[in-house]
């Protein structure tokens, strides 16, 4: 079980009705989703089911169609309001982001990777960032990596600078977009103990995962999303042991190779 | 042939090659730049732009210049309408070449920039161009060299570069083998040494080695 909150947490992200098209195809059909703080909510559910969209519209890589976003109180995006470029990064730096293919920079280093926002986007100094950076990459086991560049190291490697890059920004909250899918099985541990003792730790946090053991261990509740809307929402035990939709049951057993 | 002759020609072989490089490449990022944009507007001004440059030959390019659409400005100076010629063609074909190294670069770096708030200047200073420069230096330096050869076409509007000269030093007696083998070796000692810095710094960009 995760560490529980201590206290009444307020809500930090509110999330209403989020509702995203591609053309003809509607990919998300109307999505609440609230977040207090130190929340740790694990998104799961099949494939093409709008996931990556949903956890990408909370940072307006996606600009979603329809809803609302409200961000610690305040309403920062509906749909008769566009958001305006500057506060959309404004909120950008508030709100880490994981991918799932790392998208670590290619020509910088890991050091470099975790410094590079803190001294563009946020004003640091150069020396400030770089202490701040070794210290994130200690914390996530790659002090010895700090020079070497994206290629030299492996997935798990990649993610975990990832995760210390997106750190390095003071986030409020963490999103995390399968973020271990593209690592082999056995890399995979190290990234997600970092995730569990982050999670742990108070972070705020919403982790699209296919690692039901880690959401299990790690999350406060679990989405089960498919068709465009959360189809069933609980705590791990609910979603994992008793689910009460059947289509939750079928997705629950088709990953953990229940037939 | 006579050699303070070959440098008078030589000189006039760079300056158009230099001087429509340069152009090519200012008006090359104004093409990349309407290619990327996100008015339909403009991406079709663009594309049909680079229908008529690259559709009509250099030489009747140069011609048109220099006897008609110079408006006076480019008639006197046959050096000059060749540089514009050169430059106007070329512009397409380098401002494609910018697209192509900018498309490269995978998505997820830009997404990676956005995510961290990076200003734009900074995303594209310090994360997509140096992994796309190498891609377009590559491909740019391709048409560099077919660039430097098509200068040759200029000596029949009659500008002083080297094919100009070594045919008047034929026309006065000089071994017309000897001569342009002569300016053969030039072109070669200019356009070799570049394709083989091409390849070595597209053999040293990071995207080349990821695939
Ligand atoms: N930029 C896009 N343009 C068109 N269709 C897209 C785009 N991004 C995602 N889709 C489609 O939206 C659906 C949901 O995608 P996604 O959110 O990535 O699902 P998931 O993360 O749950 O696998 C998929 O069918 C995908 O093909
Ligand atoms: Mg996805």
């Amino acid at each position: 079980m995760k560490t529980p909150n201590n206290g009444p947490s307020e809500v930090l992200l509110a999330a209403q009705g989020i509702r995203k098209s591609y053309g003809h195809l509607e990919i998300l059909r109307g999505i609440d989703l609230n977040l207090g703080t130190g929340e740790h909510v694990s998104i799961i559910g099949p494939s093409g089911s709008g996931k990556s969209t949903l956890i990408r519209c909370l940072n307006f890589l996606e600009m979603p169609d329809g809803g609302s976003i409200d961000f610690g109180g305040k309403r920062i995006w509906d749909e008769k309001s566009p958001i305006k470029e500057a506060d959309s990064r404004a909120h950008r730096t508030k709100v880490g982001m994981v991918f799932q293919s790392f998208n670590l920079f290619a020509t910088h280093t890991a050091l470099q990777n975790v410094s590079i926002a803190q001294v563009h986007t946020l004003g640091r100094s150069r020396k400030a960032a770089d202490d701040r950076s070794r210290e994130l990459l200690d914390q996530v086991g790659l002090s010895e990596h700090l020079d070497k560049h994206p290629g030299q190291l492996s997935g798990g490697q990649q993610q975990r600078v990832a995760i210390a890059r997106a750190l390095a920004m003071d986030p409020e909250i963490m999103l995390f977009d399968e973020p271990t899918s593209a690592i082999d099985p056995e890399m995979r541990v190290e990234v997600l103990r970092v995730m569990k003792d982050l999670a742990n730790g108070g972070m705020t946090m919403i982790s699209v995962t296919h690692e039901f053991n880690f959401a299990r261990d790690a999350a406060d509740r679990v989405l089960f999303l498919a068709g465009g809307l959360i189809v069933e929402e609980g705590t791990p035990d609910e979603i994992f042991s008793a689910p009460k939709q059947e289509r939750t049951q079928q997705f629950v057993n088709a990953v953990s190779g229940i037939v | 042939m006579d050699l303070a002759y070959l440098m008078q020609g030589l000189k006039g072989t760079l300056l158009i090659w230099v001087g429509s490089l340069a152009l090519a490449v200012l008006l090359g990022v104004v093409v990349a730049a309407g290619r990327r944009s996100h008015s339909t507007w403009v991406r079709s001004i663009v594309r049909v732009w680079v229908a008529i440059v690259r559709g009509i030959p250099p030489l009747v390019w140069m011609l048109l210049l220099f006897f008609g659409l110079g408006w006076g400005l480019l008639g006197d100076s046959p050096i000059f309408a060749a540089v514009v010629a050169l430059g106007l063609i070329n512009s397409a074909y380098i401002g494609d070449s910018i697209n192509a190294g900018l498309s490269a670069v995978p998505r997820g770096q830009w997404e990676a920039c956005q995510a961290m708030a990076l200003p734009k200047r900074v995303a594209y200073l310090r994360v997509i161009l140096p992994q796309a420069f190498p891609i377009m230096l590559a491909s740019s330096t391709a048409y560099a060299i077919s660039l430097l050869k098509n200068t040759a076409i200029a000596s029949i509007i009659g500008a002083n570069e080297m094919v100009f000269y070594a045919y008047n030093t034929v026309q006065l007696g000089a071994d017309a083998l000897t001569s342009f083998f002569v300016i053969g070796l030039v072109y070669l000692a200019f356009s070799v040494p570049i394709g083989f810095l091409a390849r070595w710094i597209e053999g040293r960009s990071v995207i080349a080695q990821v695939r």
